[in-house]
């Protein structure tokens, strides 16, 4: 019994101790590289150059890790994909996992080198690797991201509207309900939430292209029409609030 | 005398119908109709009276209802008559949508990869490894993952 509840609070805590590890490694990386670079700002040793020139390459190492896992299990978390959306998903998978396998490969080559200029040509490799393979794929993961976290939202707001105009319709015929902002408020809702889902469907289109850049702009501008439905709904309680208190 | 007369009277008890005329008799009295007592009569028809005054009353008071329905005045709105505009339901909503898009850690990822590439740099003199550093801390202050 004990080893069966021990086994489903892995099941369930899982997740969260792997976002918390997650999280503490890109900071503690980050700080390691910050730590790394202070020190070799300093007059040091060849011997001390050296030692901390790989600390250093390995703590960028360790970022890039963490990062991956970050970006791996964000991926892995997204409900409800289809056709070219899930294959996209499976590829940036792919890619996260290849990325994976080149750190190993170089944190191999960073342990065996003891001389400064190969830790140097190692430096530059993994800048120009990063430049070239990694910033596009991260790129297109991070906005892969935000266009679902945008999709999540809007079909919540969706459901709110629809439950809002919903509950109006039953009360409509009531005049006070006839003549008061309520109707007027929540068209301008819905024009504000057409404009979210058209902003919606832009990104998600650019995303499946690999040469444009628009998405996190298309995004901000949607969570920012979504919010805009959201002023329009609280406006709404807020008249009602203040009716019932006349 | 006296009980001469006393016999005659005990003699009156044996009077009877006759047969034909006691059987007619019974047959008219038993498919007569029952006139009704006048004073229940007249109990009924009040009572009659008022449930259907009582029903009218309350059909008319009814009809009020609807009619003013209407033009139900605005104290008679419960905040709660729209449910779906309960305004913490919509607050929480409107936090969580802000919570579950990352845009802070779209910014984090586009920044660490610049701050980053930086630190690969071999050819940073000691102030633009300070100056690097310092970008860094400050990326991890800002940090939002």
């Amino acid at each position: 019994m004990k080893k069966i509840v021990f086994i489903l609070m892995i099941f369930v805590l899982g997740p969260f101790v792997v976002r918390g590890q997650t999280t503490i490694n890109i900071k503690t990386a980050l700080q390691g590289i910050v730590d790394n670079l202070e020190q070799l700002s300093r007059r040091l040793t060849g011997n001390e150059e050296l030692k901390i020139r790989k600390a250093s390459l390995k703590n960028v190492i360790d970022l890039a890790l963490a990062e991956s896992n970050d970006l791996k299990n964000k991926l892995i978390k997204i409900a409800y994909l289809e056709g070219d959306y899930l294959d996209l998903r499976d590829t940036l998978l792919k890619e996260l996992g290849n990325h994976s396998s080149y750190y190993d490969s170089i944190s191999m080559a960073l342990e065996k080198e003891n001389s400064l200029s190969k830790i140097k040509n190692i430096s530059t490799q993994l800048k120009d690797w990063r430049r070239i393979v990694y910033h596009p794929t991260l790129e297109k993961i991070v906005n892969f991201l935000l266009v679902f976290e945008g999709r999540d939202a809007l079909q919540l707001a969706e459901t709110r509207f629809n439950n809002i105009s919903n509950d109006l319709k039953k009360v409509n015929n009531l005049e006070v309900i006839k003549n008061s902002p309520l109707n007027n408020l929540l068209a301008k809702a819905e024009e504000s939430l057409n404009e979210a889902r058209e902003l919606q469907k832009a990104s998600a289109l650019i995303i499946l292209k690999s040469d444009e850049n628009d998405t996190q702009k298309l995004i901000e501008e949607e969570l920012d029409k979504i919010k805009e439905t959201y002023s329009y709904f609280l406006e709404m309680s807020d008249w009602l609030k203040k009716a019932s208190k006349k | 005398m006296g009980s001469n007369l006393f016999n005659k009277i005990k003699l009156l008890k044996q009077i009877r119908p006759e047969a034909d005329f006691a059987l007619s008799s019974r047959r008219i009295i038993l498919t007569t109709t029952r006139k009704p007592h006048y004073q229940f009569l007249f109990k009924k028809q009040i009572q009659q009276t008022l449930i259907l005054s009582a029903a009218m009353g309350m059909a008319v008071v009814l009809l009020l209802i609807v009619g003013r329905v209407s033009n139900l005045p605005l104290e008679g709105l419960s905040p709660n008559l729209i449910s779906s505009l309960n305004s913490k339901e919509l607050t929480q909503e409107q936090e969580s949508i802000n919570f579950n898009i990352h845009l802070a850690e779209a910014k984090y990822y586009k920044e660490s990869t610049t701050q980053v590439t930086m630190a690969l740099n071999n050819d940073l003199d000691s102030v633009a490894m300070q100056k690097q550093a310092e970008n860094i801390n400050s990326l991890i202050k800002e940090l939002a993952l």
